[in-house]
């Protein structure tokens, strides 16, 4: 093994397979953003937000299953393939957003609410202007944390043939070809740490505007 | 103005009714204050005002009219809500948290931006400096003052205040009490005023709503309430000195005595012993020729006087002053200060208006007392 092969990997198969990793990454971050952000204000709004502790809880005990058999588990009921792949990556992906848009709006000051509701603000206005906003900042981190998590776990898709860094890593482990393995490990955490770079400065500046 | 029907409020499960059977009015105009200790239903009665709990049973009329039969909202719209931790919106400019209700009613930009101006001035504070900060740059007081601020924003005829004042430090809250009895000397709004401190209430209140257990035992006015308590639980909880704090609510022209003779200074010995033989009193009060006070004389130094002039330099200054504002409280604290029994009171441009005795308080009080007491149980009435 040495540089010039880890470049000539990453050089042939390396791009391609990164920009089809991040595209598993982005559809299955963006449905689940989509999904997650109005299931979990559902679950803060009445009847459900009298369990809305016990989902939270639920939400971290889903967090622990390994990410290997959420992928396990959809293999037998919806067969192989990019979809398959992308359906497990969103429901692992949807468990912190739920969790932090949750969290973050039950952790909104009941006083501020108070007042607000007092005033004469409709409950969606409630919403819209004061719930969100003030639970934003959680919510972005809860993306953040989905974001590396599903960078991370979408290197499993290859196994479902689903595409993606898994590949060089898995032929390599396969092939014994350690090149293959360190560069696709390399890029996937390259990925990640960029991809959490990224969000956490929207995050620090969406906190400078809204923490109270 | 604000009526409450016989208004009871039960939680769910529980066994006791947090509010019970209350009825009260409350005028136009006026500050309402809810006290009691802790427990006993007085945040229960506000947020039942604006609809934030509904009453288990009994009405409650705005303005004549039954709150249930408006919208929520629009209710709430025309209701100054301000609460003790302010509630203010973390994420919104001093601006924006005034603008609030007035940006619900939809109010033009113009509109709303001379308002909230006006009132940020109303309240105490610079608009220029203020309306741009978050609450997190606010100190405590401020950050009331934005509440205040907010409350009266669309100018609602009714405000709802819970212990609005409870959370900051003692000589703040001084300062916010005065500011606010000032304000509403001109905004003349109606108020219901919860607090837990019977001080706060007696200065706030025009009528003072004592509750126990959900019961209201005593509405009446601070001085009533104060002279003649209705039982044993409000007397114990007004506190033993409650003779003192009634005299802080009465004025110094209550007792005053205005039957003083006055000489001009430029005047003749002849006229000032003239006036001390047609008076019982052994003083005489002295002014300038644009009648400021300058002091005074003694029966027994205007006798020393031999010239016609001479007397002038017998003239004393008043050691110290009232103004006809202060308060009995007041003016005792000042006779124990100066270690004297006769203070005089003046307005502000020095004009004399009369003088205040000690014996003449401790009179006052005294027949206020029998008045209020018919039995003879004399519990705090001074001898
Ligand atoms: N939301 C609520 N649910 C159940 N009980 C309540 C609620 N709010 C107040 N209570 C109970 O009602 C009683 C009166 O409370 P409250 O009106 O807050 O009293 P105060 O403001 O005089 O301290 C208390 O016994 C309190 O525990
Ligand atoms: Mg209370």
């Amino acid at each position: 093994m040495n540089w010039h092969r880890l470049i000539e990997v990453v050089r042939l198969e390396g791009l391609q397979l990164t920009a089809q990793h991040l595209e598993l990454v982005g559809i299955s971050l963006s449905i689940a953003i989509a999904v997650a952000i109005p299931v979990g204000i559902l679950v803060t709004r009445p009847p459900f937000n009298k369990w809305s502790l016990q989902i939270l809880a639920f939400l971290n005990t889903a967090q622990g299953v390994p990410s290997l058999a959420v992928v396990a588990i959809f293999l037998p009921i919806m067969g192989i393939g990019r979809v398959p792949s992308l359906f497990a990556l969103t429901i692992y992906a949807l468990l912190p957003i739920a969790r932090n848009v949750i969290a973050g709006i039950e952790g909104v000051d009941p006083d501020v609410l108070e007042a607000a509701r007092g005033m004469g603000m409709s409950r969606g206005r409630v919403l819209t202007r004061i719930e969100l906003p003030l639970a934003l900042p959680v919510i972005i981190a809860g993306v953040q944390t989905s974001a590396v998590l599903t960078v991370g776990t979408a290197t499993l898709a290859h196994l479902i043939a689903g595409g993606g860094l898994g590949r060089l890593i898995f032929s390599g482990i396969s092939m014994h070809r350690p090149d293959y393995i360190i560069a696709g490990s390399l890029m996937t955490a390259a990925l990640a740490i960029l991809i959490d770079q990224v969000i956490g400065l929207i995050h620090r500046w969406i906190s400078a505007r809204y923490s109270g | 103005m604000i009526r409450f029907k016989n208004v009871t409020k039960r939680y769910p499960g529980m066994v006791r009714s947090a509010v019970d059977g209350l009825s009260l009015e409350v005028n136009q105009g006026e500050t309402c204050v809810f006290v009691g200790p802790s427990g006993c239903g007085k945040t229960t009665t506000l947020k039942m005002v604006n609809r934030i709990f509904e009453p288990t049973s009994g009405e409650i009329l705005v303005n004549g009219e039954n709150i249930l039969s408006q919208d929520q909202d629009t209710l709430r719209q025309g209701i100054g809500y301000v609460i003790q931790k302010t509630g203010l919106f973390p994420h919104y400019t001093v601006f924006e948290n005034v603008a609030t209700v007035p940006r619900l009613l939809g109010w033009d930009h113009q509109r709303i931006n001379s308002r909230v101006h006006e009132l940020l001035r109303l309240v105490g504070l610079d608009p220029d400096e203020n309306a741009h900060k978050y609450p997190r740059e606010l100190s405590g007081g401020q950050s009331q003052r934005v509440g205040v601020a907010r409350a009266l924003a669309a100018d609602p005829p009714v405000m709802l205040m819970d212990e609005p004042f409870g959370a900051v430090d003692p000589i703040t809250r001084t300062q916010l009490q005065n500011e606010f009895l000032t304000l509403q000397q001109k905004v003349r709004k109606t108020i219901c005023f919860v607090t837990h401190d019977i001080d706060e209430a007696i200065k706030m209140g025009n009528r003072i709503a004592i509750m126990n257990n959900g019961r209201l035992v005593q509405y009446d006015t601070p001085e009533k309430l104060l002279l003649a308590p209705a039982d044993d639980f409000v007397a114990e909880f007004i506190g033993s000195d409650r003779s003192l704090k009634v005299l802080s609510l009465l004025p110094v022209p209550k007792v005053l005595k205005r039957q003083f003779r006055v000489v001009k200074e430029t005047a003749e010995l002849e006229t000032v012993r003239a006036s001390f033989d047609a008076t019982e009193r052994n003083r005489l009060v002295i002014e300038d020729e644009n009648s400021n006070v300058v002091g005074y004389v003694t029966r027994g130094d205007a006798g020393k006087a031999s010239s016609a002039r001479g007397w002038n330099r017998f003239i004393k200054p008043f050691p110290t002053t009232l103004p006809p504002e202060a308060t009995l409280r007041d003016a005792l604290a000042v006779m124990l200060q100066h270690d004297v029994g006769a203070i005089p009171v003046m307005e502000h441009t020095r004009k004399f208006l009369g003088m205040v005795y000690l014996d003449d308080i401790r009179s006052y009080v005294g027949e206020a007392y029998q008045e209020s007491e018919p039995e003879p149980a004399g519990e705090g009435a001074p001898s």
